[in-house]
């Protein structure tokens, strides 16, 4: 009876700080930020370790000075591209009420051809999906600006994320074992098979679709500019961070460039769907396998499921985010099988 | 005793440090009850990698061959989630995973779990090969024996 009840207050105890931490996250922004900080430069550094072990390997420099440029080009290139992107993007915003001209009186254009427009039906549908456009639209510049806005506050927090991942990468072993003094001792052969296990599927996982997302990018800014559509460098980028998602990110991905190519004409919108086409194609059967080199052994429902719980929660970084969480449950759940028999 | 889990994502290597993929399956001749060779993942547009058990020469946290002899036989994900019926022809439950000896590589028994949630409180049976018939869509176990070997759920520490 005493043992059971010591066990009981243990787990008892471990839940009220997990629900109090959680409580602290949600209520006071302060702590937010600041395991928000913590939380990105985590993801950096872990998505920046398989570079930073191999470059160890590779030469012989000290670890430390390999860490920091890791970290400087990888800052310096988010620096560069907000700086050749901010530009343009804000020149091709200005814009956006002239494309959404364009668009309508392309759909105009279509309609009139037939003589569906007599039809009181179609001039009323007409109106609303004009109506909602615009309010898309409104809507989609409103958060914007509140994302600059609370970006530019903010400042001062992601200012310390390289420092932060620096930190992570060059110490990284040492603050794990130290992470590991916070569990008893007889579970802690344990935890350290569990984490290394999700480090491997999680490692393989993160940097094959970086490197697939980069990919993508570059060979669709290229056809877009073959093909001269307007807007390829916010096209392209976009392209690339979507097809993250592993079934619906090639589609959200090519529907803003086919609309922005109707624009011109119909048949380059065929065309730039074709070359879309091609390239998940390619992507998916020929780069994605070499590059995923240990698929994730999930069946496609339990993804597409986990895209939709993720899409619910957290929108477009929930998606993102799924899988991988998926992943690491999987792992867990097997690894805790193994171990429980 | 090796288990399914402890071959996963293996890497292979040869004698020159080579690296010729990592571990996705093992391939088994049931028959014979042992392990043929490994199946491994994609190596550049070949999509059948396979590497033959005789030239293992040490297996730990990664594999060492010898050389890149291939094998074929059925992979071990054909026979997992097979039913295992007793002479009843009650279903006892599924195969989920496998007992391998890791002197000589064969396959000494299986593992046979009654669920996702029951075995938590039931436990996995351990049934050994020679007592098991492989069938096209069933395993039959004809052992008489009163004998139940089981694993029941237990504390984590070793």
């Amino acid at each position: 009876m005493k043992r059971i009840n010591k066990k009981l207050i243990k787990y008892i105890f471990l839940l009220v700080i997990i629900l109090l931490i959680t409580i602290l996250y949600i209520y006071f922004r302060t702590v937010r930020e600041i395991v928000s900080v913590i939380l990105i430069s985590f993801i950096l550094a872990y998505s920046l370790k398989p570079a930073y072990n191999s470059l160890i390997l590779k030469s012989n420099l000290n670890r430390r000075i390999i860490a920091a440029t890791l970290v400087i080009i990888v800052i310096g290139f988010f620096v560069v591209s907000f700086l050749l992107l901010i530009p343009p993007l804000f020149r091709e915003s200005l814009n956006i009420e002239n494309i959404m001209n364009s668009l309508e009186e392309a759909i105009q254009q279509i309609l009139s051809k037939t003589d569906l427009k007599e039809i009181r039906i179609f001039q009323t549908l007409k109106e609303q999906f004009n109506e909602k456009l615009n309010i898309m639209v409104m809507s989609f510049s409103d958060r914007s600006l509140d994302y600059l806005i609370a970006f530019s506050e903010n400042l001062v927090s992601l200012a310390i994320i390289p420092v932060v991942t620096y930190y992570f990468l060059a110490d990284g072993p040492m603050i794990g074992s130290k992470i590991m003094l916070l569990f008893p001792v007889s579970k802690r052969t344990l935890i350290k098979s569990i984490s290394s296990d999700i480090d491997k599927v999680l490692g393989k996982y993160i940097l094959s679709q970086f490197i697939l997302c980069i990919i993508i990018g570059v060979l669709s800014f290229i056809s877009l500019i073959i093909l001269k559509v307007q807007f390829p460098m916010l096209l392209s980028i976009f392209n690339g961070i979507i097809n993250i998602i592993p079934y619906f990110g090639p589609i959200f991905g090519a529907i803003p460039a086919i609309m922005i190519a109707l624009i011109d004409s119909p048949i380059k919108a065929v065309y730039t769907a074709v070359v879309f086409f091609v390239i998940q194609q390619v992507e998916g059967n020929i780069l994605s396998p070499q590059i995923t080199a240990s698929t994730i052994s999930m069946h496609p429902l339990t993804i597409i499921i986990l895209l939709l719980i993720g899409e619910k929660i957290g929108g477009f970084i929930g998606m993102i985010l799924a899988i991988p969480l998926g992943v690491v449950i999987k792992v867990l759940w097997e690894d805790i099988d193994y171990h429980l028999f | 005793m090796l288990r399914r889990k402890d071959f996963d994502y293996l890497k292979v290597f040869d004698i020159d440090g080579n690296l010729l993929g990592n571990v996705k399956d093992i391939i088994i001749d049931f028959y014979e009850k042992k392990i043929l060779g490994f199946q491994l993942s994609r190596q550049g547009f070949k999509k059948n990698n396979t590497i033959s058990s005789s030239s293992v020469i040490s297996i730990n946290e990664s594999i060492i061959v010898e050389n890149k002899s291939v094998c074929e036989g059925i992979p071990f994900s054909s026979i997992k989630d097979l039913n295992v019926i007793d002479r009843n022809g009650a279903i006892i439950g599924v195969v989920e995973d496998f007992l391998i000896d890791i002197s000589d590589l064969s396959l000494k028994g299986l593992i046979i779990s009654s669920g996702v949630i029951d075995k938590l409180f039931k436990g996995k049976q351990v049934v050994l090969c020679n007592q098991l018939i492989l069938g096209e869509k069933d395993l039959l176990c004809f052992s008489r024996k009163n004998i139940l070997f089981k694993s029941i759920p237990h504390n984590f520490i070793r």
